[in-house]
C-alpha cells in the first residue's frame, strides 16, 4: 500500500465479515501528519473513539481540532437529535433531515460538508481529504442508496473534480484536483443485503482505488486478522 | 563478566561489584523504562495500579505504570487494551470470554435462544451483578412486568467464597513465612502463592450466584432502579401500526434513558464537582424487537426504527457512564439482513443456541452442555482493534451454582460410539481433513 497522500483520488474500502475500521484510523493518520485539511464525517462512532485511537497511533486530533486542521462532523449527535425531538418543531438545521423526511435527500448534509472545508467563494483551499465512516450507517437508517449515492457523486465533483476524464469538458485542462475521498462500506458475504449491494456497486464504479478487508479463507485465527486486497 | 560482553542485571549486589571493579554501568534512564522489574520484597500482585482486581489468574512480575487516572468506581476494573473501564456481566467466564467484561459507553446485544431462558437468565445476572456492585439499574421489559423480573434474582454465593478465599490467603501466607528461610535459590518466588486460583473466581470484579435462593427483597429493595414497562408508558392505542416513521415504543424509551442519564449525573460532558462519587449506570433491555415491541413482519421490510433506536441509543451511551445489556430474539427475524444491520449497530455480540428441544440433545458430544454461544463480535470502541480470543467454538452449562462458559472440545473417542461410521455424530462434527482416521475405525484387524 501507498504511504504517500495521493490527491484526486476516491478510495473505497469495503469489508466483508470483519471490521474495516482499522483503516480509517490509518488514513486519518496519515493524512493529518501530511499536513492535509481532514473532514471527517463520523456516523459510526463518536469523536472519543477516534481520539483514543488517535492518541495511540501518535496524532493528536483534539489539537488538530482546535487548529482547524480537522472538521469534525458529529453524525450520531444529529441522528440523536433527529430521533427525539418531536415532529411539529421541525428539523431546523440538523443535516440529517432524510431520516425523519422521506421526501428530504442529503442535500443538507453535503451543504455542511461544503461549508466545512470550502472557503467563501466555494473552492477548495489546498489540499483536503474527506473521510466518510461509514455509508452503511446511512442505508441502516433508511435512507436509500440512490440518496446516498448521489451524495457521495456530488461529494466527488467537490472534491476530485478531473479524475476519469468525467468533468473534462466543461473544466480547464490545467485544474489540478485538490481533494480526495475515503469512505467504508460493509458488504457482507454470507448476507444478501440488496440496498448495501446496490450501494457498494455503485462506490465501486465511482472509485479509482478499491480496498477489499476480509477474514482469512481458511478460517479464524488469533494472530492473523485477515487479508486485504487492493483493486 | 568477560570483557567486552555486555549483560543485563537488576540485582543491585552484583551492580554494586561492579562499579567498584571498575565495569562500565549504564543505567537505563527511568523515563525510559516503562516496566520496573521486581525488587526483592516486592509482592507480585497487580498492585495500587489496578483497581480491585486481584485474581486475574495469571500473575505477571511487571508493575505496569499506568500514565493517565482511571475513574476508580466500585465494581469495575480497566481493561487489558487501554483504559478502558469494564463492568461485569455477572458471569465470570462470560466476562474471560469477551475480553474482561463489557466496556463502559457500550452495548452488549444477546441473540436469543428460541425459547428466551437462558437469555432472561442473563438478564437476571447482570441485574444481579448491578445490585452486588451497588450500580443503579434501568431495566425495560414488553411482556413480563420489571418488577418480576427483579424480584426473581439469584443470591450470590460469593461471600462464602470470598471468605474462603481469604481464608487460604492467610494459611498460604502463613506457608510462606515458614519457608522464607529455606527457599535460598528460587528466593525470587517465596512471594507467590503456592497455588493458583480458578479464572475470576475471587476477584471482586464478578460474582456467582445460586439459582435456587433468591436475592433478599431488602437487597433489592434498597437498590436504586427505574422500570419501564411498555403497557404502562405507552397506552394500547398508540402501539401497534403508526404512520410517522418511528415507533414511538422506542422513543418512549429511549426518551426515558435519556432522563435517567441526566437526572443520575451519569453524563460525562457535564463537569461534576469532585466530590461527587461516579457510578455506572447499568441499562437492560430485555426481549427488544420482539412482536410485542412492534416488530410485525419479522424485519422483511426493513423498517428503521430498531436501527434508528440503536444508534441514538449509541449516541447517549457514549458520552455516559453506562453500560447496556440487549436482548433480542433475533430468530423471529426472517431477513438475516436486517438481524446483520442491527449487530454492526451494537458493539459486542453473543449468540445462544440451546440445545432443549433440537436433535442436538440427543448428540453424544454435547451431553454435559445446554447449549451453544457463539461470539459474533466484540467491542472496538475507542481501540484499533476488538480482543481476539483464542477460538469461537464455546458451549454452556448451567448449574445450580453457576452458568459457565466453556470452550467446546471434541472427545477423542466417545463410549458408546456407533458401529457404523454413518450414525457415528463426533465423526461428523470433525472436519474432513482427519477424515482418514474415521475411515481405519472398527475393523477387527486393526489394533
Amino acid at each position: 500500500m501507498e504511504d504517500s497522500c495521493v490527491r484526486g483520488q476516491f478510495v473505497l474500502i469495503s469489508d466483508s465479515l470483519t471490521d474495516g475500521s482499522f483503516l480509517i484510523h490509518h488514513f486519518l493518520s496519515l493524512y493529518i501528519k501530511g499536513g492535509w485539511k481532514v473532514c471527517l464525517l463520523a456516523l459510526a462512532q463518536s469523536f472519543g473513539h477516534y481520539n483514543a485511537v488517535g492518541q495511540k497511533l501518535g496524532v493528536p486530533l483534539t489539537q488538530a481540532r482546535e487548529k482547524g486542521q480537522l472538521r469534525f462532523i458529529d453524525g450520531l449527535k444529529c441522528s440523536l437529535q433527529m430521533y427525539t425531538c418531536a415532529p411539529q418543531e421541525g428539523q431546523g438545521e440538523n443535516p440529517l433531515r432524510a431520516l425523519r423526511d422521506k421526501k428530504a435527500t442529503l442535500r443538507p448534509l453535503y451543504d455542511l460538508v461544503k461549508t466545512q472545508i470550502c472557503s467563501e467563494e466555494g473552492v477548495l483551499e489546498g489540499p483536503t481529504l474527506l473521510l466518510v465512516d461509514d455509508l452503511s450507517v446511512l442505508v441502516s437508517l433508511g435512507v436509500s442508496a440512490k440518496d446516498v449515492s448521489d451524495f457521495m457523486h456530488y461529494c466527488r465533483v467537490l472534491m476530485c473534480p478531473t479524475q476519469q476524464g468525467y468533468c473534462r469538458v466543461l473544466m480547464c485542462p490545467t485544474q489540478q484536483s485538490q481533494g480526495a475521498i475515503v469512505s467504508l462500506v460493509h458488504k457482507d458475504a454470507d448476507v444478501e443485503d440488496e440496498e448495501n449491494s446496490t450501494l457498494f456497486r455503485h462506490m465501486a464504479y465511482h472509485g479509482t482505488v478499491h480496498l477489499a478487508v476480509e477474514g482469512l479463507s481458511s478460517g479464524y485465527s488469533r494472530d492473523v486478522h485477515g487479508q486485504s486486497n487492493l483493486y | 563478566m568477560l570483557r567486552g560482553a555486555l549483560c543485563t542485571t537488576y540485582c543491585p549486589e552484583i551492580l554494586k561489584l561492579a562499579t567498584q571493579s571498575g565495569i562500565f554501568v549504564y543505567r537505563q534512564p527511568s523515563w525510559k523504562r516503562k516496566y520496573s522489574p521486581p525488587q526483592v520484597g516486592d509482592s507480585l500482585f497487580c498492585g495500587d495500579n489496578m483497581a480491585a482486581s486481584t485474581g486475574k489468574g495469571g500473575v505477571t512480575s511487571f508493575q505496569k505504570k499506568s500514565r493517565t487516572k482511571t475513574l476508580q468506581i466500585p465494581g469495575t476494573r480497566p481493561s487489558s487494551q487501554g483504559n478502558q473501564l469494564l463492568v461485569s456481566t455477572g458471569v465470570p467466564s462470560l466476562d474471560h470470554i469477551i475480553g474482561g467484561g463489557i466496556v463502559v459507553g457500550t452495548v452488549l446485544l444477546v441473540e436469543e435462544d428460541s425459547f428466551g431462558n437462558y437469555a432472561r437468565l442473563l438478564m437476571k445476572y447482570f441485574m444481579a451483578e448491578g445490585i452486588m456492585t451497588r450500580h443503579p439499574l434501568l431495566l425495560s421489559s414488553a411482556e413480563l412486568h420489571p418488577k418480576q423480573l427483579l424480584r426473581d434474582l439469584p443470591a450470590p454465593v460469593s461471600d462464602d467464597i470470598g471468605k474462603a478465599a481469604l481464608h487460604q490467603e492467610d494459611v498460604s501466607s502463613e506457608k510462606n513465612v515458614e519457608k522464607e528461610a529455606t527457599m535460598k535459590i528460587a528466593w525470587r518466588y517465596q512471594n507467590l502463592r503456592t497455588e493458583q486460583p480458578e479464572l475470576g473466581a475471587f476477584s471482586k470484579f464478578g460474582h456467582y450466584y445460586d439459582l435456587s435462593k433468591t436475592m433478599s427483597s431488602e437487597m433489592i429493595d434498597t437498590a436504586p432502579s427505574r422500570l419501564f414497562y411498555l403497557p404502562d408508558e405507552l397506552p394500547l392505542e398508540e402501539q401497534g401500526m403508526w404512520n410517522s416513521i418511528r415507533n414511538p415504543a422506542y422513543v418512549k424509551l429511549l426518551q426515558s434513558i435519556q432522563d435517567v442519564v441526566r437526572e443520575g449525573q451519569f453524563d460525562l460532558t457535564v463537569p461534576q464537582p469532585k466530590d461527587v462519587s461516579r457510578t455506572v449506570l447499568r441499562i437492560g433491555l430485555h426481549s427488544l424487537g420482539s412482536p410485542l415491541w412492534g416488530e410485525q413482519d419479522g424485519g422483511t421490510s426493513h423498517d428503521t426504527s430498531l436501527p434508528h433506536f440503536l444508534h441514538a441509543l449509541r449516541a447517549v451511551l457514549r458520552t455516559s457512564l453506562t453500560a447496556c445489556l440487549i436482548t433480542i430474539p433475533t430468530h423471529l427475524f426472517q431477513d438475516m439482513a436486517f438481524t446483520r444491520r442491527l449487530e454492526k449497530l451494537c458493539d459486542s455480540v453473543i449468540r445462544l443456541e440451546s440445545f432443549a428441544g433440537s436433535e442436538k440433545e440427543q448428540n453424544p458430544a454435547y451431553k454435559d452442555y445446554h447449549g451453544l454461544l457463539y461470539i459474533k463480535q466484540l467491542s472496538q470502541a475507542n481501540s484499533l482493534l476488538s480482543y481476539m480470543p483464542d477460538c469461537n467454538d464455546f458451549a454452556f452449562k448451567l448449574r445450580r451454582k453457576k452458568f459457565a462458559v466453556e470452550k467446546l472440545h471434541l472427545p477423542p473417542e466417545l463410549q458408546d460410539s456407533q458401529q457404523r461410521e454413518q450414525d457415528d455424530p463426533v465423526a461428523a462434527l470433525k472436519t474432513p481433513s482427519t477424515g482418514c482416521f474415521s475411515t481405519s475405525g472398527k475393523s477387527k484387524l486393526d489394533f
